[in-house]
């Protein structure tokens, strides 16, 4: 797969690259409007990652060439404006999401994947991990051939660990996706540990508990071969 | 105003002329007096019901000095000084918010930065330990700033997608958001939450409002504890049980102010409760009783709508 990120922060446009790599994507950088309104131009991408606010020009115009040059790329804005407004007009002018500033690497990879989804069913309709199969329409998982009764929120922590298979995601991460922004810290770890750990059980049952292993002190890991 | 000449009192022909003149000089002088008072006192009421009537609270409002031209001068000079004290403070909220603006992007760049180390396989246990740590703080200081950034949003009033909301539908939902959280302190929830309560406000605004009330109740309650979240005519009331609180109670809307044995709170959430309130003239009041602590918010009628 192939994706064009756009963003004027040098420091962070090189660590979205080296993240986004070893999901095996080739990156495409731009550091400024021209670069990135050349390269838009000449060449057709499966994703765009598009900041708003760069030097020489507004990365809205963008978003609309690249939306008008093929309706199947995935585009998503990062931009540190977050007002409602902003967002809305984000996605009026052909965003597929809207990503504020400062996020998680996790959630960046995971947002990609969801909205690449949407778009082409390039991630197909489930993902499989040998006899652990979830299937992403109807929200369910089954193990070796059975369902799993799985709560809400174990489903999208599931997913979302799946989504950065075999990387260590943060516990901090996995709240503010769950919850946003506005979620108390100490409050939704202990949360978060509680879910996991029902979780873990439930894959344990049917001899799956090993995919989630726990990172001591900072999150967990989705561990596959 | 009352000037004899001297000579004029020399020349008088007798004692009692004297006398008259003397009375009707003390007469001049006092009805001088009087009508200078009776002036004074109309200019001053004039002032007076000129600054009465002025609330100094929209930006770039002046005194008006039309009813007191006596007052000019000095009117003028305050509305001067008035000027330049707004200057002022639109500078240093101008400086607050680009500070914490610019404070997101080194942020950000630091939590990737640690979640690429996190993915590396020579990772011990001590240097994996020693950067959850880093990522910790990073966290904190990330949402302390997102915070800051909320606040000078709200007083620079960057908050235009008002709608009508249904205070009790809101809060049912935020309330059944947390509901797993809730659930796993133990804590009961009683509500009486009725829809109709209609209030004009920016919607994001309204929510962060009501999180943060819910937010507030669950972090300060007890383990099996309760809230009680009541909707009444206007008024809404949330009620949990919780600590004593040492010290006085007035200054729990400061900025920073928090429990100091949790070391969860940012100590701006109620912060944030009490500029959304006073943005939108919602009565708060905090009220503590017997191990129970109570928030009330008043939501006032909505202006009648204007017939010109």
């Amino acid at each position: 797969m192939k994706v064009l990120i756009v963003e004027d922060e040098t420091g962070l446009l090189e660590l979205i690259v080296r993240y986004l790599k070893r999901e095996g994507y080739v990156c495409e950088t731009a550091a400024t409007f021209a670069e990135g309104y050349r390269k838009a131009n000449n060449f057709d991408y499966d994703c765009a990652l598009v900041d708003l606010n760069l030097p020489g020009g507004d990365g809205l115009r963008l978003v609309r060439m690249l939306r008008q040059e093929n309706t199947q790329t995935g585009i998503i804005i990062i931009s540190a404006r977050d007002s409602v407004e902003e967002r809305v007009r984000g996605l009026e002018e052909g965003g597929d999401d809207y990503l504020v500033k400062p996020f998680h690497l996790s959630e960046l990879n995971a947002r990609i994947k969801a909205v690449m989804r949407r778009k082409t069913g390039e991630f197909s309709k489930a993902m499989t991990f040998g006899g652990l199969v979830i299937n992403l329409d109807e929200r369910s998982v089954s193990a070796g051939g059975a369902m799993l009764k799985l709560t809400k929120k174990e489903f999208d922590i599931l997913l979302y660990l799946a989504r950065n298979k075999n990387r260590v995601v943060t516990k901090d991460s996995i709240a503010e996706h769950l919850w946003g922004d506005y979620m108390d810290e100490a409050a939704s770890f202990d949360f978060i540990y509680a879910h996991v750990k029902n979780l873990r059980k439930k894959l344990a049952a049917h001899g799956y508990g090993d995919f989630l292993k726990t990172i001591y002190g900072i999150g967990y890991k989705f561990e596959v071969g | 105003m009352e000037y004899w000449p001297a000579s004029a009192l020399r020349a008088a022909p007798g004692k009692n002329i004297g006398m008259e003149l003397w009375i009707a000089l003390l007469g001049g002088v006092l009805a001088g007096a009087l009508a200078g008072w009776a002036v004074f006192r109309w200019q001053a009421r004039r002032l007076w019901r000129n600054l009465g009537g002025i609330k100094l609270q929209r930006p770039g409002e002046q005194l008006a000095a039309a009813g007191a031209p006596l007052l000019r001068p000095a009117i003028e000079q305050l509305n001067l000084l008035l000027q330049q004290m707004r200057q002022e403070y639109q500078a240093t909220k101008q400086f607050t918010q680009d500070a914490s603006h610019e404070l997101q992007t080194p942020l950000a760049v630091i939590k990737a930065h640690i979640e690429l180390l996190l993915q590396s396989p020579r990772l011990g246990e001590q240097e994996a330990e020693a950067l959850g740590g880093i990522l910790r703080n990073v966290n904190r200081l990330s949402r302390l700033n997102s915070a800051l950034i909320l606040l000078s949003k709200i007083d620079n009033q960057r908050f235009p997608d008002v709608e009508t909301v249904d205070i009790g539908l809101l809060l049912r939902e935020i309330l059944e958001n947390f509901e797993d959280l809730i659930g796993l302190q133990k804590i009961e929830v009683e509500c009486s939450l009725p829809s109709g309560l209609k209030f004009s406000m920016s919607a994001s605004l309204a929510e962060i409002l009501l999180a943060n009330l819910v937010q507030n109740a669950i972090r300060h309650n007890l383990r099996g504890g309760f809230i009680r979240a009541r909707l009444e005519g206007r008024r809404l009331e949330i009620t949990n049980p919780g600590k004593v609180l040492e010290g006085p109670t007035d200054t729990l809307f400061e900025r920073f102010k928090r429990d100091p044995d949790s070391e969860e709170g940012l100590g701006l959430g109620l912060s944030i409760v009490q500029r959304i309130c006073k943005l939108y003239g919602l009565g708060l009041q905090y009220l503590h009783r017997e191990g129970l602590h109570t928030l009330l918010i008043d939501f006032p009628n909505p202006a009648p709508a204007n017939s010109g």
